[in-house]
């Protein structure tokens, strides 16, 4: 093959269908050389150029996505959490309004158990003092009468 | 499905292995989405189009699995729903509007890091970006079936065969198309022709 590579030649060769005859013209031919590396480098540049294009985009897509999913599963726990603060709400509600309803109650039952104690402290005269008051009595007679039975 | 299969399915070499229940189908899902999602992107460079691209791939794939002849790979056939998919979307007349709009948003933003691989200098790196740019601004000029084999061919590395069975044409009616999209793409660069 004496003159150079023609056009479909040409295109053969960027897709990849390389005649023996091609390839020996090519190991001699400097311009046609030349002429197939730019096409070759442009089009493998623009390979590379597409691929990592898409991988970013994919890569954004993607972080859309996930921010989109974040997005609707805040806004179920966003509802799930108002549903709980306002079970919270409306149950500490019920239980302080029991609560004080029994206040009263337990008060005056509080105070009245308070004033038995403080009856009994102040009249009661312990266990261990009681054989001591049959005999000794506040009144002299009975007391020593009953020491000398 | 065996583990092997599964690891072929997630490697992306998919073959013909057809997946018996919800979970297999999720494991090619995964593995085979990226690629639809590229795909679309690509030809339709709108994300949220491109999305919904490939979830509407899924799901037909999904649904239409008894329908699913076994004459090709399940990643081609996945490619073909894509591909018919994104056909559809462009023939709506809505979205023509919307298409000049598109045209604004340049992937080579995206290139940087993997660019600057220390072996180019910065001068032939910038050189290297407005050749993509070129062929980007190309591969949207191109009508739509060039454009399709364009980008199954030059993007996603599929065979002409492959190609074929994806796009429901003959071979040779691939290798014209891509013939004359690598000659427009060609010329946009300022080489050959």
């Amino acid at each position: 093959m004496s003159r150079h590579l023609s056009e479909r030649q040409m295109s053969e060769w960027a897709w990849g269908e390389r005649s023996p005859e091609m390839e020996r013209h090519v190991g001699e031919c400097e311009a046609c050389r030349a002429e197939l590396h730019r096409t070759g480098e442009a089009l493998a540049a623009f390979r590379q150029c597409a691929r990592e294009w898409s991988a970013e985009q994919l890569g954004a897509a993607a972080w859309k996505t996930e921010r989109a999913r974040a997005w609707v599963t805040f806004r179920r726990l966003r509802w799930a959490c108002v549903a709980v603060l306002v079970f919270l709400f409306a149950g500490t509600a019920v239980v302080w309004r029991g609560h004080r309803a029994e206040a009263p109650d337990a008060a005056a039952a509080d105070a009245m158990l308070l004033k038995q104690v403080d009856a009994d402290v102040f009249e009661a005269v312990p266990d261990s003092m009681e054989p001591l008051v049959k005999l000794v009595s506040w009144n002299g007679g009975q007391a020593s009468g009953s020491s000398q039975n | 499905m065996d583990g092997m299969a599964a690891l072929r399915l997630t490697a992306g070499a998919i073959g013909t292995v057809a997946p018996a229940c919800a979970e297999d189908f999720a494991l090619v899902a995964l593995a085979c989405r990226p690629r639809v999602f590229r795909y679309a992107l690509a030809s339709l460079r709108d994300r949220d189009a491109a999305e919904t691209i490939a979830q509407d791939c899924l799901t037909r794939a999904y649904n239409g699995w008894a329908g699913f002849r076994r004459d090709c790979s399940v990643e081609t056939w996945l490619m073909r729903i894509a591909v018919n998919l994104v056909r559809d979307r462009l023939r709506d007349r809505k979205l023509r509007f919307w298409k000049r709009v598109q045209a604004t948003a340049m992937p080579v933003e995206a290139m940087g890091a993997s660019m600057g691989d220390g072996a180019r200098s910065a001068e032939a790196q910038l050189l290297l970006k407005e050749r993509v740019e070129a062929v980007w601004e190309a591969a949207g000029r191109l009508p739509e079936r060039q454009r399709t084999v364009f980008l199954l061919r030059f993007v996603e590395d599929m065979e002409l065969l492959e190609i074929a069975a994806a796009t429901g044409m003959k071979e040779g009616t691939v290798k014209t198309h891509l013939f004359r999209a690598v000659r427009a793409v060609r010329e946009r660069l300022g080489v050959g022709v």
